[in-house]
């Protein structure tokens, strides 16, 4: 992981850890959101919201459906902000 | 009558209960099925109707197997009745005719229903015309938020699927999310079955002999502000409202003794 997106997974563990009280150490790159977190579709939609705040950068839900594990939301969120 | 002569008549009578059942709702099917084409009768009112014959066929289904001496049951729920319009109403699933009992005492509640359910020429010609909500939409929030501001009530039971043999609810977090996300007070209703039967799994015709007694029993009208901080993040709203209402239930369900049989009347 680039320096980029070190910067981007502590924003996402963050968030994540303030918005479904998760404990920051199961906020690993290869955790499933759905399987090892417990965030179903509802609470991605929320999470889409706050990350946008944070990183600003165009994010679609459609964009955020192939989406599986905390490594997956970095990727999509750096190569956006790459673009951008 | 011998213990073998008993169970013979039960399983008989059984299948009378559910085969009448299916006859009914096959009735119900058809004749809505028709009633799709007609036209000079507007949606609601034909919501309103479908609504009021499956209220009917339940209350009808649940007297002949209480007349079978297949269940027992008790209602308790005059604070839904009384309660005002535009609730979700949430409850516990021990087994197989839950929603029949509920749709029993409510004359026009709307439900869940399957995917399979709604796309079936029939089932889905009368469950669509009832204005019911398939479950695997992904407009499944906003059906619900229409209907809750139209003064509807709309059943969930958080557990997703019957309780399971250890008796512990878990519950699952659609139930807050759309309560939370549409700001709809909660009406509980506690459904208590002894011995327990009819649970997933079990068969049809596997009921103890003299029936389960079924107790039915709303509480009053849980308005959110009342149950989680309202100032919170939504996903945040959501756990605590599940993990309260998980609660809730816990301790209902562990104050209330279960009815004995005999108290309950059979007639």
């Amino acid at each position: 992981m680039n320096a980029e997106k070190q910067e981007i997974f502590t924003q996402v563990r963050d968030i994540l850890v303030d918005l479904f009280e998760l404990e920051p150490a199961d906020i690993v790159p290869e955790a499933r959101l759905s399987e090892d977190l417990d965030i179903d579709s509802i609470d991605a939609v929320d999470m889409l919201v706050d990350l946008k705040k944070t990183i600003n950068v165009d994010i679609s839900p459609s964009q955020f459906k192939q989406v599986r594990t905390i490594q997956d939301v970095v990727d999509v969120f750096a190569e956006l902000s790459a673009k951008a | 009558m011998s213990s073998k002569l008993l169970k013979i008549r039960q399983i008989l009578f059984a299948g009378v209960s559910y085969t009448l059942f299916g006859l009914g709702a096959l009735v119900v099917g058809i004749f809505f099925r028709l009633m799709s084409v007609v036209t000079f009768i507007s949606p609601p009112k034909k919501q309103r109707m479908i609504r009021w014959c499956i209220h009917k066929g339940c209350l009808c289904f649940i007297r002949i197997m209480r007349f079978f001496r297949l269940i027992r049951y008790e209602f308790d729920v005059d604070s839904m009745h009384s309660a005002k319009p535009g609730h979700i109403v949430v409850a516990n699933h021990p087994s197989l005719i839950d929603v029949v009992l509920l749709l029993a005492v409510n004359e026009q509640m709307c439900c869940f229903v399957k995917g399979a359910i709604w796309d079936n020429f029939f089932t889905g010609a009368v469950v669509r015309q009832a204005g019911f909500i398939p479950n695997n939409s992904e407009l499944i929030l906003p059906m619900a938020a229409a209907k809750l501001e139209a003064g509807e009530n709309i059943l969930i039971f958080p557990e997703g699927t019957r309780t399971k043999d250890d008796n512990v609810l878990r519950f699952k977090r659609g139930a807050a999310n759309m309560a939370v996300a549409v700001d709809a007070p909660i009406m509980p209703v506690m459904i208590e079955c002894f011995p327990r039967a009819l649970k997933k799994g079990d068969k049809w015709y596997d009921i103890p002999e003299g029936g389960p007694a079924f107790t039915l029993r709303s509480g009053e009208l849980l308005e959110l502000d009342n149950c989680i901080d309202r100032s919170l993040p939504r996903p945040k709203q959501y756990r605590h409202l599940t993990a309260f209402l998980e609660n809730y239930y816990n301790k209902q369900l562990s104050t209330s003794k279960p009815a004995m049989p005999e108290q309950l009347n059979t007639h």
